[in-house]
């Protein structure tokens, strides 16, 4: 069975371009959400395998939401999207036990690699 | 057939070796398995195993080889996590092993044992972890390499213990990180954590044994180079050379020859001292007398080397002892550290070999008895191990032997009341004891033999098997305590059992020697003041009664005309009897020789001496004078 993803962007284009090389490689995304907020209600909602987490988006950041998501489920497991120099805020994510992170811009197969590192 | 002769070669190395290991396993349970240790246990197992292969030895070297592979796992990094207990009984199979090759053939089975060895290698010890070290290097081009790291660590906690991370992640997670990371972890698989952590930001996983980073002594030699650690040849030849094996009987007969000759160079100062006082010969004697002088120089002198060739630092007594505390410790739930002093200390082999008894005794009351459960201990303030400490030191006639501990300390009035209980004295005459005279009564046979006494107050039974062991090697046992703070027994021991100060007696125109150690003092009792009941004789000494025996009648010799009038008293066992001689004839030094096989055992005699005169005196055993006069004390009051 294929994992479930919720993709979490506030960029239309970067949830687009994700759930695209996802579905290619055969993963299942369940949900998208477009900040922090947003990105709780659907893991509760959709309690999926895996999420990609953007970093700065508003309303509640992607740090904040990675706290949020492990205090409701320990086990979740999270991969940040991060832009270049946002180090400080991936390693504070890393900390608050998100399991991998991508550079943006990346291409295709080092998201999917994460992520099948962040389902092992 | 050749190799056959070699089988006392074998024998004696196989103790050193057995010895050996049994030492280094306790320290491996101690400090863990530090390369050097490791290697020296392995070296002796691998000898082993090798001796034994050749001789055809089949079960030694079976089980020698599996506790090499279980070393193997250690030098590899593995955690010795309670692989202390099973190698010891590896060392006590071995011992039993051995004796029974000594007595002509390997009975005990090992199969078990390696099974168990084995299990414990592929995991089935506590927690199946072995500890390796993770270096991850990342490109140059890895962004975000700080992040990166803590990932990678992340996901390596998914999977294995992460213990310690050089450079520690708080700095990595500030970044200072270059391009690589160590990690020191314990994982069931480290083999996996490779392909785990490859990725494509990773230039490289190198995983490797943890002790790689601790030693760099064993960087040289990978899991390849099993079974080819080298003794040092230099060393093991130049000790070859300067030691030689001698079979204690050699040194035995060697010491009797020159106790021989001691008594034909007295003789020849007799001759000498005769032909002197004829006038004629004079300038003859005085050359006699000059040469049976010299000859006498060297006798001693050969004496003296004889004597040392037979003495044995105590540390092969001592020796025994971390291993026989640590386990009486594990089965009474206490913690006891284990401190020998002197070492070096020598005594001669026959002492040794006789004063191990009444140590272990002394040993195993104090961790019994004397030292306390840890959680008492520390309730009292004290650290939670206890400390036993087996010390020797020369003294100028002999050694002294001390075992301390700082447990309990003995409770005199315990001691008191049970001794009242027993009925061995009234409460009154309890009462009025000193604190000295109290702790002596550990001592009392009563008191210490009573079977339903296990513990008297902080000392258990036996005590008296003690000192009547120690006495009949001419020693003394003293003891000193302080409630609180713990016991202290002092044995006095002779250097050597092969020469002893004696009082000769003489007895229906015989001679004895009584070694000095049995006799209390020498008085005079006229006929007339020995009391008779039938064939049992008494005295009155100072007050008291005291049975007598006549040697004769000891040794069941016919009685001799006239009567004696001198009385010895000799004690042993804590009892007193007054043994009935015609004379004393003086005290001296004498060399003792055992009795010939014709002969045999006879009660009462220890041995022979053979006399200035050239004449052959049977020495006198005291304890067994006692044993034997109060058996006849008994037929007495039956009869």
């Amino acid at each position: 069975m294929s994992a479930r993803v919720l993709v979490v962007d506030d960029a239309l284009f970067m949830r687009a371009m994700i759930r695209e090389a996802l579905t290619n490689s055969g993963f299942q995304v369940v949900a998208e959400a477009s900040n922090g907020e947003e990105a709780v209600a659907r893991y509760e909602e959709s309690r999926p395998d895996v999420v990609t987490m953007d970093i700065t988006m508003p309303q509640m950041d992607g740090v904040q939401a990675v706290r949020e998501i492990l205090r409701r489920d320990p086990s979740a497991r999270i991969v940040m999207v991060s832009a270049m120099g946002q180090q400080a805020l991936v390693v504070e994510a890393i900390q608050a036990g998100a399991r991998d992170f991508v550079v943006k811009p990346f291409d295709q197969t080092r998201l999917v690699e994460a992520i099948r590192r962040a389902l092992r | 057939m050749q190799l056959q002769r070699l089988l006392p070669v074998f024998l004696s190395e196989a103790d050193e070796h057995l010895q050996a290991l049994e030492e280094g396993v306790l320290q491996l349970e101690r400090l863990g398995p530090t390369p050097g240790l490791v290697a020296d246990l392995f070296r002796s197992v691998h000898t082993l195993k090798g001796s034994a292969g050749a001789l055809g030895f089949r079960r030694i070297a079976e089980l020698a080889h599996a506790m090499e592979e279980v070393l193997e796992a250690l030098r590899a990094g593995r955690a010795a996590d309670g692989l202390a207990d099973l190698l010891l009984e590896c060392v006590d199979t071995l011992r039993a092993l051995r004796q029974e090759v000594s007595d002509g053939g390997e009975r005990t089975d090992v199969d078990a044992l390696v099974e168990r060895l084995r299990a414990w290698e592929e995991g089935g010890a506590k927690d199946g972890l072995h500890p390796v070290d993770v270096r991850v290097r990342l490109r140059e081009d890895c962004p975000m390499r700080a992040a990166r790291a803590l990932a990678l660590l992340r996901l390596l906690r998914e999977h294995a213990h992460v213990d310690q991370v050089a450079p520690p992640e708080e700095a990595i997670a500030q970044g200072q990180l270059e391009l690589e990371f160590t990690a020191r972890v314990r994982a069931r698989e480290p083999e996996a954590l490779q392909e785990l952590l490859a990725g494509p930001e990773v230039e490289s996983v190198r995983v490797m044994p943890a002790w790689e980073a601790r030693d760099e002594r064993w960087l040289d030699l990978g899991p390849q180079a099993r079974g080819k650690l080298p003794d040092d040849p230099e060393l093991t030849r130049r000790a070859s050379l300067r030691t030689v094996r001698v079979d204690v009987e050699r040194l035995d007969r060697l010491m009797n020859l020159v106790g021989e000759l001691v008594v034909d160079r007295i003789r020849f100062q007799q001759i000498a001292e005769r032909l002197r006082s004829l006038d004629r010969a004079n300038g003859l004697a005085q050359e006699l007398a000059e040469a049976a002088g010299h000859l006498g120089r060297v006798a001693g002198d050969l004496q003296a080397q004889v004597l040392k060739a037979r003495m044995l630092p105590i540390e092969h007594l001592f020796s025994r002892f971390p291993r026989y505390v640590r386990d009486l410790a594990q089965r009474a739930g206490k913690r006891v550290e284990v401190v020998l002093e002197g070492q070096d200390t020598e005594l001669d082999r026959s002492v040794i070999e006789q004063i191990g008894g009444p140590l272990m005794h002394l040993v195993r009351n104090a961790v019994d008895h004397g030292i306390e459960p840890p959680e008492e201990r520390q309730r009292l303030g004290k650290p939670a191990a206890g400390r036993l400490r087996l010390a020797a030191v020369q003294e100028e006639e002999g050694i002294l032997v001390v075992v301390e501990d700082d447990g309990r300390g003995i409770d005199t009035d315990r001691v008191r009341e049970k001794a009242v209980a027993l009925g061995l004295l009234s409460a009154e005459a309890a009462a009025r004891l000193s604190e000295e005279e109290a702790v002596e009564l550990i001592f009392h046979p009563g008191l210490s033999t009573a079977s339903q006494v296990t513990d008297v107050s902080g000392r258990g039974v036996g005590m008296d098997a003690v000192r009547a062991g120690v006495q009949a090697l001419g020693g003394s046992v003293e003891v000193e305590t302080q409630r609180g703070h713990g016991t202290r027994f002092v044995l006095r021991l002779p250097l050597t059992l092969a020469i002893v100060r004696a009082l000769l007696v003489s007895c229906g125109g015989e001679r004895y020697a009584i070694p000095l150690a049995g006799v209390q003092e020498i008085v005079e009792v006229p006929a007339e003041r020995v009391h008779r009941v039938g064939s049992y004789r008494t005295t009155l000494l100072r007050g008291n009664v005291l049975p007598l025996v006549s040697v004769h009648e000891a040794l069941g010799l016919p009685a001799p005309e006239g009567s004696g009038r001198f009385l010895c008293v000799v004690t042993g066992a804590r009892r007193r009897v007054g043994l009935w001689v015609d004379r004393v004839l003086g005290e001296g030094e004498i060399v003792v020789k055992p009795l010939g096989s014709y002969l045999g055992q006879v009660e009462g005699v220890s041995g022979a001496t053979i006399l200035g005169d050239g004449r052959v005196a049977l020495i006198l055993e005291p304890s067994a004078l006692v044993r034997l006069a109060l058996r006849e004390e008994e037929l007495a009051h039956v009869g």
